[in-house]
């Protein structure tokens, strides 16, 4: 009897730690659970890779809410793309010159602040320079190698005609081109327009923190339960490098562009997608990359466009234009030029 | 320590050890439950799922793209697309990828690849980015 008791009490007692060890790992995962942490995904839209992040929202909710924003995106796309021929202003391209087509409400507000940043550059922003990129091929594939014929940009230069200068005209809700120089190209700003839209759509689904990237135009909201999001700066020489860090808590948007997203080098020299309206050239402002933070993301996909075409005087002076948005700028030198306000520090700083 | 009494008189040494050993495996299995991010990828084209990779198996496959064929390589638990000429081959930029929620991408290939699970990003690592501005 007595064996059997000193036996059943160490199998009481064996179970009741086994049990106890079970029940410690059960509440480490029912009492105390890990807040859902960054849920994200990654599609192919209006030309580039948009990857879309939450934080602190449940799976399926924040699925719900990711598919939403990309939809939206997809829907910015089908209207303001010049690669579909279907879109509004693939429409407006094809049309011919001095027919007046219907404006949508919202594709006469983008034009709008694409055509009051222009004229605020002096016109070296310029939403009007379809027939130039075309004749540059940076879009195409395969994408180019070496220039286009000297003849073809004299002939664009001398009948260029500036959106900003009576290149388009607005009436009414309707819109004309009236020159066969001028194609809508709303490249610079569309897809910050569409990165705007695409985060209100969230933030009407309840997500509070969150990170829209598509292809360098980001938009910000809150942060990762107080945590800022951890952004680098890619290094406009080292393809896998990066030049500085921002640790950025939203509300506030980033853009950049540079000179070597699309480009090709011909006898040492690099030939850019970002091109200058008044040279019918790249741009060749002494800067390798300007980046921008301000409010929304369409004005920083502008402003970034804008500022690397002006290069850093005229850009620093047109910045001061639009309060409330700060720059960083690479020279050429590889050294930087960072406007109060612009939340950066070197990769490697403390 | 009246805990610690009790068992030591409630049991035997192999008990004891049996239940060191028992406690080793919960907490192995825990561990294991909670931190085996990366072990597939799932190919994308056009934004479809057409394909899912193993990470553990080496392998050197294809998917067909808009412009021909994409070539896919996985190897020590790694993968990376091989291309066709693009400079906005932004797949071929990234190299290998691994960890979950990692991805590579041939934009007018429209070919993605993403390793699986939620995206890690590890404390203190200091590039360990949630997004890089380009």
């Amino acid at each position: 009897m007595g064996g059997h008791g000193v036996i059943n009490r160490r199998v009481v007692t064996f179970s009741g730690m086994i049990a106890a060890l079970l029940l410690i790992a059960l509440a480490r995962g029912f009492l105390s659970p890990e807040p859902p942490g960054i849920q994200s995904e990654t599609r192919l839209q209006m030309g580039t890779l948009v990857t879309i992040s939450t934080w602190g929202v449940e799976k399926g909710s924040a699925q719900r809410a990711m598919n939403a924003a990309f939809e939206e995106m997809g829907r910015i796309e089908a209207l303001m793309s010049r690669f579909m021929a279907d879109s509004a202003i693939g429409g407006l391209n094809a049309a011919p010159r001095q027919e007046f087509l219907p404006l949508t409400e919202e594709l006469e507000g983008v034009i709008a602040r694409g055509l009051e940043i222009g004229r605020l550059s002096g016109g070296q922003f310029d939403i009007g320079l379809g027939p130039l990129s075309d004749l540059w091929g940076f879009s195409r594939e395969p994408p180019p190698d070496s220039p286009p014929a000297e003849k073809k940009l004299r002939q664009w230069l001398a009948q260029r005609t500036s959106v900003t200068n009576q290149g388009i005209e607005i009436d009414a809700h309707r819109v004309r081109l009236t020159s066969a120089s001028v194609g809508l190209d709303l490249g610079g700003i569309a897809k910050g327009y569409a990165v705007d839209r695409a985060m209100e759509r969230l933030e009407k689904q309840g997500v509070t923190s969150a990170l829209i990237n598509a292809g360098g135009d980001m938009r910000i909201a809150g942060s990762k339960g107080g945590k800022p999001w951890h952004i680098g700066l890619r290094d406009p020489r080292k393809a896998d490098g990066v030049i500085a860090v921002m640790d950025l808590t939203g509300p506030v948007s980033l853009s950049t562009s540079g000179d070597y997203e699309r480009f090709f080098l011909v006898d040492g020299v690099r030939y850019h997608h970002i091109l200058d309206p008044a040279t019918a050239q790249p741009a060749r402002s002494g800067l390798m990359s300007v980046s921008i933070q301000t409010r929304d993301s369409m004005l920083a996909d502008a402003l970034s466009t804008a500022l690397f075409v002006l290069g850093e005087k005229r850009g620093l002076e047109l910045l001061t234009q639009f309060p409330g948005s700060a720059a960083l700028l690479i020279r050429e030198d590889g050294t930087l030029l960072q406007t109060p306000g612009f939340i950066a520090k070197p990769k490697g700083a403390p | 320590m009246r805990v610690l009494v009790l068992i030591q008189r409630a049991t035997t040494p192999m008990d004891r050890w049996l239940m060191g050993v028992s406690a080793l495996a919960i907490l192995a299995g825990m561990f294991l439950t909670v931190s085996r991010p990366g072990q597939s990828a799932v190919v994308m084209r056009d934004n479809r799922p057409v394909l899912r990779l193993a990470l553990d198996r080496d392998i050197r496959t294809e998917v067909e793209g808009r412009l021909g064929p994409v070539v896919i390589q996985v190897e020590q638990g790694r993968i990376r697309l091989l291309e066709h000429r693009s400079p906005r081959m932004i797949g071929t930029r990234t190299g290998w990828i691994q960890g979950a929620g990692r991805t590579a991408a041939c934009v007018p290939c429209g070919v993605v690849i993403r390793v699986e699970g939620e995206k890690e990003v590890a404390e203190g690592d200091p590039n360990g980015f949630d997004a890089v501005s380009e």
